[in-house]
């Protein structure tokens, strides 16, 4: 009796379970969300939405073969799979709970990572089953597991060495600037390194300064211990935090120094202050769906000469920070705070400032130049921020000329200036 | 669309079991479950579902044909149409599927300049051809009849629980549930309950260790240490265990909980002390298929030979095991090796095996089992040589760093599960604390969290197709 009545309830549960998640789908208004957590837009039913049109157009092409109406029809759609792909697409983002579940996947997935390594002594581990983000363990401290150095990134340096001699040599007047910022995956502190016996540990950067066109300039933001590496990166987050990005800026200044003697002088920080009322939790914990312990975020306050800046041809300012110092925060877990405060990454932002200076500057940068942009397009009158990977059709000639550009900067970790993404076509 | 996917979980699922059991009639069931079958076949092939009910209704009626003449007594007429049904249908399987693979191997074996066509075919094609096969035979041997109604036969070879992955069934053995079922409150809650454990399989442990087993079989095998190259293997023996397993117990349970019993395809193979006893056990309802319609009537036809009959039909049967497999070379070897060894066991060193302790006949098997595996994976051939040298250590060792630096050690608890779950001991402990009172309660409650932690995983990476789906 008692296993019919146990049987009769599970059969409920489940058909009712199964049953509340259509409902919930048809009582849900479709509305296009833009996730902070994963940086884009959620797909929606709205996006696979069938009329009585399309219907019609579709049972038309069925029986009357030379019927070809115009434009992507769902009858095409559907049978090239595409709106199946699409609408599965849709029950994922537009499950009820899903980043509760999602939640509850990451912790079992981190449970096997746990009982994994229980037996070993390693003091990081991966902070996720499909990442290279790693914890080190106890402490809420997240960094790149190492990258490796060996016969074929250095084929890849040396590539990125001819591309850089080519644009040097193309472009005699115009003076180029390399600030290497150094991330966890290729420091030489990293505590995985001694568990990772390819780890780079700096080995790619001493290659690429070995052998380096000599009118390249090139400053290495490095660091040396653990404790820098608290000190100028967040916790959570892959990119350095305003302390650091500060010393990148001071770096980035002196360099430009050296062939710009006239520059303004170099910004003083006001003060390093958190925003007020924001709980962050970065690109790491994000990646992994990691607990985390929150930090604080802080921005330089600093006096800047008014500016314009227009991004992708339209004026508009670059990030959120006004709102943000007002107390609009996002209130997603895990958002992407240093992306919303500081701006996304987009094609092309062009800062302008009324400041008397004669120089252009164009700099190539990704995220990472984000929250200094603004310092060091201070000290040029016009300068041209390019992720190279939002921005189509690149051509550094045709930058050169359309701009005047006088100086290039170019701006990142070893992705930045190695991999074959970030080519710079002449 | 896959049993694993959303759509299918909680928009098809919900809707066509609401409208199955609010209709009262066996026939209105029959219809639902035939339209519901149709279009979850068209939400994957939207053009192969006429082709499939077309190739369905015309074995009908040439089985109906083939029923007529053998009641005129013109047996020799029906066993004709009956041969000509079965070589047709085999010349649709092959030219859709193995027309590309002969093309290849003539170019590359004799020089010919054939055109390759390209490799497109309905999904579940090699199980559904091998249903509408047997039937036309069963029809022809009189072990069966064609039903009258060819939409009867329509819902045996596309019942959607069945139609892509298997199990493969006779006719004869859904016939009478075709005709008349209803499924009662212990059948549809063990069938949930089947279902969902089938889920977990799939979604959890299977999906899970594929991750670990391709970034193995993903690395330039010359680097492949014997370390890596073991677990690699061993990993993925038992993600395509559970894969195909998990996908049989979905397709049992759904089945069940709709009043059917499909035959069990999978009875705990990794138990096996025998390569016999291995293929005695593992995807069940494709050897039977193979005994009854190619080893038996083989056997039968050369009785007259006494020198390794036996054997050589074992060795004929799965290669076209193997060929059923996989229009791949690899897929050929691996039913050949299987058909040596069985022709081997067939033998006095059969005899010999069983004397054997226990633990070094499970070895033996174990170890033969995972070479196996070996020729199934890897379908580029050239790569055999390379991996089993990785074997034998002839790449040294990875050492533990690789499996850091590959973010896979992660997987040595989940093979461990994995190894529980397949042996019967789950079974043995779960029957066990049966008897108890909480047990119904308890076993219930903890299928409802295995479902909600498998909804989670299925949520956090989209979803895999099903290993076998290229079948």
């Amino acid at each position: 009796m008692i296993k019919k009545i146990a049987d009769g309830t599970f059969l409920v549960i489940l058909f009712l379970a199964l049953w509340s998640v259509p409902i919930f789908w048809l009582a849900r208004e479709s509305e296009t969300f833009k996730s902070t957590t994963e940086a884009r837009y959620l797909n929606t039913f709205s996006s696979v939405a069938i009329t009585w049109q399309d219907l019609k157009a579709a049972a038309k092409r069925l029986l009357k073969p030379g019927y070809t109406p115009t434009g992507i029809q769902f009858y095409d759609r559907f049978l090239e799979r595409s709106y199946q792909k699409a609408f599965e697409a849709a029950c994922t983002d537009q499950f009820p709970l899903r980043f509760e579940l999602l939640l509850v996947d990451s912790w079992v997935k981190r449970s096997w990572i746990q009982l994994a390594y229980a037996p070993l002594n390693d003091p990081i581990i991966p902070a996720s089953t499909n990442s290279t983000v790693m914890e080190l363990r106890n402490t809420g401290i997240f960094m790149w597991q190492p990258s490796s150095f060996g016969k074929e990134l250095t084929a890849k340096i040396d590539q990125r060495i001819a591309n850089f001699n080519q644009i040097i040599q193309q472009n005699p007047t115009v003076n180029f600037f390399v600030l290497y910022v150094e991330e966890s995956a290729t420091a030489k502190y990293n505590p995985a390194s001694p568990y990772f016996p390819l780890a780079d540990q700096g080995q790619a950067i001493q290659y690429f300064e070995e052998n380096k066109p000599k009118d390249l300039i090139l400053a290495k933001w490095t660091m040396n211990s653990m404790d820098e590496y608290k000190q100028y990166f967040f916790k959570t987050d892959h990119h350095w935090n305003a302390r650091g990005s500060w010393r990148g800026y001071e770096q980035i200044y002196h360099m430009l120094q050296s062939r710009y003697p006239q520059i303004s002088p170099m910004l003083k920080p006001d003060a390093f202050l958190p925003v007020p009322g924001v709980k962050f939790c970065g690109s790491f914990a994000r990646t992994a769906l990691a607990p985390c312990q929150p930090e604080a975020f802080e921005y330089v306050q600093v006096q800047l000469p008014p500016y314009y800046t227009y991004v992708n041809g339209f004026e508009q300012t670059v990030g959120k920070q006004a709102e943000f110092l007002a107390g609009d925060l996002p209130s997603e877990p895990y958002a992407n705070i240093y992306g919303d405060f500081w701006g996304e990454d987009v094609g092309l932002i062009w800062y302008h400032y009324d400041n008397g200076a004669e120089r252009n500057l164009l700099l190539i940068s990704d995220s990472f130049s984000n929250s200094i942009d603004a310092l060091i397009a201070s000290h040029y009158r016009d300068t041209f921020v390019i992720d190279l990977r939002m921005y189509k059709d690149f051509s550094l000639s045709q930058i050169i000329a359309q701009y005047h550009i006088d100086d290039v900067l170019v701006l990142g970790s070893q992705i930045v200036l190695f991999s074959k993404e970030w080519t710079i076509t002449p | 669309m896959a049993f694993s996917s959303l759509t299918f979980l909680f928009i098809f699922l919900p809707l066509f079991l609401a409208c199955y059991f609010v209709l009262p009639f066996r026939w209105w069931k029959n219809g639902v479950l035939l339209v519901a079958s149709l279009i979850f076949y068209a939400w994957a092939e939207p053009v192969y579902v006429f082709w499939l009910i077309g190739i369905t209704l015309l074995n009908w009626a040439i089985a109906l044909l083939v029923s007529q003449l053998m009641r005129r007594g013109q047996s020799a007429a029906a066993k004709w149409v009956a041969t000509a049904a079965v070589i047709g249908n085999l010349l649709v399987l092959l030219s859709f599927k193995y027309a590309g693979f002969i093309a290849e191997s003539l170019n590359s074996g004799f020089g010919l300049a054939l055109p390759i066509p390209a490799s497109s075919f309905p999904l579940g094609l090699s199980f559904f051809t091998f249903s509408i096969i047997s039937f036309q035979i069963d029809v022809y041997q009189e072990s069966t009849t064609a039903p009258r109604n060819p939409l009867i036969m329509l819902l045996h070879v596309a019942m959607f629980p069945k139609l892509l992955q298997g199990p493969i069934t006779r006719y004869g053995q859904l016939e009478a549930e075709l005709a008349a079922r209803k499924p009662n409150l212990e059948d549809m809650a063990a069938g949930a309950r089947r279902f969902i454990i089938g889920l977990a399989k799939k979604v959890i442990l299977a999906d899970t260790l594929a991750k670990a087993a391709n970034k193995i079989f993903a690395l330039w095998m010359p680097t492949l240490g014997m370390d890596l190259a073991w677990l690699g293997i061993f990993t993925y023996s038992l993600q395509i265990y559970f894969d195909f397993s998990g996908y049989t117990d979905m397709a049992i349970g759904l089945g069940r909980i709709l009043g059917f019993h499909l035959p069990e395809n999978f009875n705990y193979p990794y138990i096996s002390r025998s390569i016999s006893d291995f293929w005695r056990r593992w995807h069940m309802t494709l050897t039977a298929w193979f005994r009854i319609y190619i080893f038996l009537p083989l056997e039968f036809a050369r009785k007259r030979q006494k020198f390794l009959r036996q054997q050589t039909n074992l060795i004929i049967v799965f290669l076209l095991t193997g060929l059923w497999h996989g229009a791949s070379w690899n897929y050929v070897l691996w039913g050949g090796y299987f058909g040596l060894l069985l022709a081997l066991e067939s033998g006095s060193w059969g005899k010999r095996l069983k004397k054997l302790p226990p633990f070094l006949q499970h070895s033996y098997t174990i170890l033969l089992l995972l070479v196996g595996w070996v020729f199934f994976r890897l379908e580029n051939t050239s790569q055999w040589g390379s991996f089993f040298s990785a074997l034998l250590g002839g790449h040294g060792i990875s050492g533990p760093s690789n499996m850091r630096s590959l973010n896979i050690v992660w997987v040595i608890p989940v093979i461990f599960l994995a190894l529980l779950g397949s042996t019967p001991w789950v079974k043995i402990i779960s029957q066990k604390l049966g008897t108890r009172s909480w047990a119904p309660i308890a076993g219930n409650f903890a299928t409802l969290v295995l479902f909600l932690l498998s909804i989670a995983f299925v949520l956090s990476g989209g979803y895999q197709s099903f290993l076998y789906f290229q079948f």
